[in-house]
């Protein structure tokens, strides 16, 4: 698909592509979206891009949890974008859980989620650590049918690890053993040849697996021709909120980023020919360039930050408090976490840019930290919704609150109101406030 | 079972004034070279750069370097209890440390 789509492009003359830009704001001009401001990572160098309509296509937010199956660039940037240029949130709480991604050995070369197809081809059987099999305890026997929903799947191997009862690493065993080296050929094909070159022999041994942050449900609200609230500002794929509900039925996800994809290209189009001319208002336009140059009045980091350890330890906080089974304890725990790690993150990011000529190239650590600016925010934008939402529903399991409550049949939105998160939509009619 | 990989990493902006640098990294047989790389990032030295997206999918192609001389994946070549010496694409234009400018031409920002 990505191939087709860069071809049809590259036949297109009027379509001008920059790669290697991190947007780091959005630009906004009375009330409407006039463009972005962020840097090119290979040089450094600021770079702010005045736009009569721009579109959000940043994907979700499965960065922020441990085990996921996302590219590095899924810290949910298209959510903190739009909540800073004043853009609604909706239905944060719900982050899917894929239940058997690879967890153990380590496999090269090959998509976490594999295991999906050959479970239901070949009955493959989730085996505790004691090798026993365990899902009937959560009502659905391993009787080679594969009937076990997805959400039972990663409750009953969640409990079995809790119980110590997990496999090595921390997940479930699933087991082709009892399949024949010809119908494991048969179903696998050529795969076959790359498990055996990470050293995985299916006839002889079990894999590891675990629960790992796949989709999230939530983001920003849009309307059915992929408008957000914000003139100007349009949004497609997964970062648009409200498609889904509380859960996603498995295959949506590509028809989401076709069909949303497609209507957002034709509304920005259509706003595009409707105006004449689009400047980048000078006031706020330098605002966003001064942080990503360094400058401004915030307060100044030490140039030692680990940001790739911070983001480490951001994504043990989200497993280990905001996965898929939470209790209000563990939700305000993992708030305190999150307020910690943004205080050490500071307010602009460590030192400033560089005069030398290729002083800041491929600089990570400024990415990280705009990351991490990000994905902070969105990471509480999740927990205090998860935490207001006193009830269990689709993806959101409060296990203090197990039961689907009629009063819940209710979304809630996420602003941004000062640096306070601002939650609405809970039944009681009250709005809860970030603590600051 | 625990071992040890010694990286002796090719570092810097400038081709012509590079400096080497070489890491100790713990590793589980099996594990990328990719997999050391971003354990010496948040263990050792988070100034260290290379290019990569999906980690483990051998999907976005970003992540190639060589590895003693030889063009590899970091996310598919394997760690292994001796030294490795990882450089930049030599064919490349160098950008930092161990990134160089793989995009084709119509996809760069000018």
């Amino acid at each position: 698909m990505s191939k087709t789509l860069r071809t049809v492009m590259a036949r297109n003359p009027d379509i001008r592509k920059a790669g290697d830009i991190c947007i780091a704001d959005l630009v906004a001009d009375g009330g409407e979206i006039a463009g972005a401001v962020g840097w090119h990572l290979d040089s450094g160098a600021p770079v702010a891009i005045a736009a009569k309509a721009t579109v959000l296509a940043t994907g979700g937010l499965t960065r922020l949890y441990r085990r996921n199956s996302a590219s590095t660039n899924m810290g949910g940037d298209g959510y903190a974008l739009a909540l800073r240029a004043g853009a609604t949130l909706i239905d944060m709480e719900f982050v899917q859980f894929f239940p058997i991604g690879h967890l153990a050995p380590r496999l090269v070369g090959m998509d976490p989620i594999m295991w999906d197809p050959f479970r239901y081809k070949l009955g493959g059987r989730l085996l505790n650590g004691r090798m026993e099999e365990f899902t009937s305890r959560y009502g659905s026997d391993e009787d080679g049918k594969y009937v076990l929903t997805r959400d039972l799947a990663t409750y009953a191997i969640f409990k079995e690890v809790e119980a110590g009862r997990g496999s090595p690493h921390g997940g479930a065993y699933l087991s082709f053993e009892h399949c024949s080296a010809s119908a494991l050929r048969a179903a696998f094909g050529p795969v076959i040849d790359r498990l055996t070159a990470n050293k995985i022999d299916l006839t002889r041994m079990p894999v590891e697996v675990a629960p790992i942050a796949h989709y999230h449900m939530g983001g920003v609200v849009a309307d059915a021709r992929m408008r957000t609230e914000l003139p100007g500002l349009f949004a497609a794929g997964e970062v648009v909120g409200g498609a889904n509900g509380a859960n996603r039925l498995s295959g949506n996800a590509i028809t989401e980023a076709l069909v949303f994809g497609r209507r957002a290209g034709t509304s920005a189009a259509a706003r595009v020919k409707q105006i004449a001319r689009r400047d980048l208002p000078p006031k706020s336009t330098r605002a966003a360039l001064d942080l990503v140059a360094g400058y401004g009045a915030g307060s100044p980091v030490s140039g030692n930050l680990n940001t790739a350890a911070m983001i480490e330890h951001l994504q043990a906080i989200m497993a280990d408090d905001v996965g898929p089974f939470r209790t209000g304890a563990k939700l305000k725990r993992a708030l305190d976490g999150i307020d910690e790690l943004t205080a050490e993150l500071g307010e602009r990011p460590p030192g400033v840019l560089s005069s030398r000529a290729n002083g800041n190239a491929f600089d990570l650590q400024r990415l990280e930290w705009f990351d991490l600016r990000n994905m902070l925010t969105v990471a509480r934008a999740v927990a205090q919704a998860a935490l207001s939402r006193d009830e269990s529903r689709g993806a959101h399991q409060r296990e203090d609150y197990p039961q689907a409550l009629p009063q819940w049949r209710r979304r809630q939105r996420v602003r941004l109101a000062g640096d306070a998160l601002q939650i609405t939509g809970a039944p009681s009619a009250v709005a809860s406030m970030a603590p600051s | 079972m625990s071992n040890v990989a010694t990286l002796k990493i090719k570092r810097g902006s400038d081709a012509g004034a590079a400096r080497w640098e070489t890491f100790g990294v713990p590793f589980e047989l099996g594990q990328s070279v990719l997999d050391g790389l971003r354990w010496l990032r948040s263990h050792k030295d988070p100034s260290l750069a290379i290019r990569f997206s999906c980690i483990n999918a051998n999907a976005c192609k970003e992540c190639m370097i060589q590895l003693d001389g030889e063009t590899v994946y970091a996310c598919t070549a394997r760690l292994e209890p001796r030294e490795m010496t990882l450089t930049p694409l030599p064919n490349k234009k160098l950008v930092r440390d161990l990134v160089t400018e793989i995009a084709p031409p119509s996809e760069r920002f000018k």
